[in-house]
């Protein structure tokens, strides 16, 4: 990988990888820390990484550093938690995403992980396995419990829409 | 038990609720016939049943449990969400949806679980993750590096000895007193006779040396004394020796005779025919005894090289600096500079880059 592959993945993927690591750690500075600590893990091995899997790279090391961070802290409550629809115009559309924000959180970390690389980054099953190091059927039921789940959270008396 | 005008009643109501057995219900309608003023109460009891009404509920389907979305359809919905399916599998599943409306509903509530992929969410500070061509970052290993330097001033060490065939020897370096030089004072045994006659050298010190009386015998030689008495000499040197040896430095000056200026041997000029069998540290102890030689420059610490072209006091590894520039050692330090100005990027006037930090060097 050049400079200028390695500048071209800044530029393509770290608001991908940030908005994934936010989105589960919910702690803006954790996040940015796992990020350019994924980058600089990339420049180090520019080297052995090559351009056309630098996107799974990123993800796979940011996810590695993500689980290590939260094992390593072990936040119970979150502080400066981060608000996506804190603005919005339409009221319906951003209740709805508040639900399935909501939904989301109450997700394990890893059923999160699965649901966002799925339909943030849409990598496929082998690819989100290599990613979490989980093998594939794994991904796919893990997949749609969490699927479920957020169907059933979705459907409540309370959150219907 | 056999219907009669007390139990009548109790019989009438199984006949309506239609309890009864065939035989009783003949029995039944029989007594009544054999009673006519009873069969009006029958009739009023029978008035009593309720009719079956025609009745349908319209909302039975939404009482069902998803039953006809069984789990393979489920399941079928879920991998076209995450588009998973091949094509003729997700036309097959498409045409299932179309024909079954609790299928459809269902697709519309797991779709209603998938993220919106348009990104609101952007990386603060991104341009700090962008690498310049400048920007090179050094790793540096301060143990390794270290280790390096260790061992080449080893080899260096050990090499300078194979490498520089001028080396001297490893003991060559003599500390001489700077402030006294030995002298001697040749004094010959008043009591002895002459052919018995010794000349007891002593330093300064007072202190003999084997050296010292390997003189005497050369002066009783020089002064003619005859073989047979050499061994006095030497018996008599030994003694001496013993004995001085035993004497405090301070009161250990056996003054016998101090001959005189013309009687000055010149332990030189007796010695040269012998000089042949003489090694290096008793020509050094003459020397430094002979008055007639210069002072010696560098007295503090010095090699054993007193020749007047050693003047100059540069020494690499106990070789001269020129030498070395000449030698194979010079090579590998001029390789070695080279290297590291390359590698840190030192260079006169440019400042040494580690990790990014600048260091500067003059």
């Amino acid at each position: 990988m050049t400079d200028k592959e390695y500048n071209d993945c800044v530029k393509l993927y770290a608001d991908n990888v940030f908005r994934f690591i936010l989105k589960n750690l919910r702690n803006e500075e954790d996040a940015r820390d796992v990020v350019q600590g994924a980058y600089e893990k990339m420049w180090v091995s520019r080297h052995k990484v090559d351009n056309d899997k630098c996107r799974s790279f990123l993800f796979t090391v940011a996810y590695n550093n993500m689980i290590d961070h939260i094992r390593k802290n072990k936040r119970v409550v979150l502080k400066d938690e981060f608000n996506e629809t804190a603005l919005g115009s339409d009221g319906l559309q951003q209740n709805a995403k508040r639900i399935l924000n909501e939904a989301l959180s109450k997700l394990s970390e890893t059923q999160r992980s699965l649901v966002m690389l799925k339909d943030y980054e849409g990598y496929n099953y082998a690819e989100i396995g290599e990613i979490t190091g989980l093998n594939e059927s794994q991904v796919k039921v893990y997949l749609h419990r969490a699927r479920l789940l957020l169907r059933e959270y979705i459907v409540k008396p309370e959150n219907v829409i | 038990m056999l219907i009669n005008r007390n139990n009548y009643e109790t019989f009438f109501l199984l006949y309506a609720d239609d309890e009864l057995c065939t035989e009783k219900r003949i029995a039944v309608e029989s007594f009544v016939t054999l009673n006519e003023d009873l069969r009006g109460e029958l009739n009023m009891i029978l008035a009593a049943i309720l009719p079956a009404d025609d009745f349908s509920y319209t909302l039975k389907d939404s009482l069902y449990k998803n039953s006809f979305v069984n789990g393979s359809l489920q399941e079928k919905l879920l991998l076209k969400i995450d588009n998973e399916l091949s094509v003729e599998e997700l036309n097959e599943l498409n045409n299932t949806i179309a024909a079954n409306p609790s299928a459809l509903k269902e697709e519309q509530l797991l779709a209603s679980t998938k993220l919106d992929t348009a990104n609101t969410v952007l990386c603060p500070q991104k341009e700090l993750l962008y690498k310049t061509q400048n920007d090179t970052v050094v790793v540096f290993k301060i143990v390794r590096w270290a280790a390096a330097a260790i061992l080449i001033g080893v080899g260096l060490f050990f090499g300078s000895s194979i490498f520089n065939k001028k080396a001297l020897p490893v003991n060559a370096v003599v500390k001489v007193n700077p402030t006294i030089r030995p002298a001697l004072s040749i004094q010959i045994a008043d009591s002895l006779k002459d052919e018995q006659a010794i000349a007891v050298i002593k330093t300064d010190s007072g202190i003999p040396s084997k050296e010292n009386i390997k003189k005497v015998q050369i002066v009783a030689v020089a002064k003619g004394i005859a073989t047979n008495k050499k061994n006095n000499i030497e018996k008599y040197s030994a003694e001496n020796t013993n004995i001085i040896n035993q004497k405090e430095l301070a009161s250990n000056k056996e003054v016998l005779k101090t001959i005189s200026p013309s009687e000055n041997i010149s332990i030189q000029n007796i010695t040269q025919p012998q000089t042949a069998s003489l090694n290096k540290q008793d020509k050094l102890q003459m020397a430094l005894t002979n008055e007639n030689i210069e002072p010696l420059e560098n007295t503090y610490a010095q090699a054993i090289s007193f020749t007047a072209a050693e003047k100059s006091n540069n020494k690499i590894l106990y070789m001269d600096e020129e030498d070395v520039k000449r030698s194979k050692v010079g090579t590998v330090f001029k390789k070695l500079k080279r290297m590291i100005e390359r590698t840190a990027n030192i260079k006169t006037g440019n400042p040494i880059r580690i990790g990014g930090f600048q260091i500067g060097a003059d």
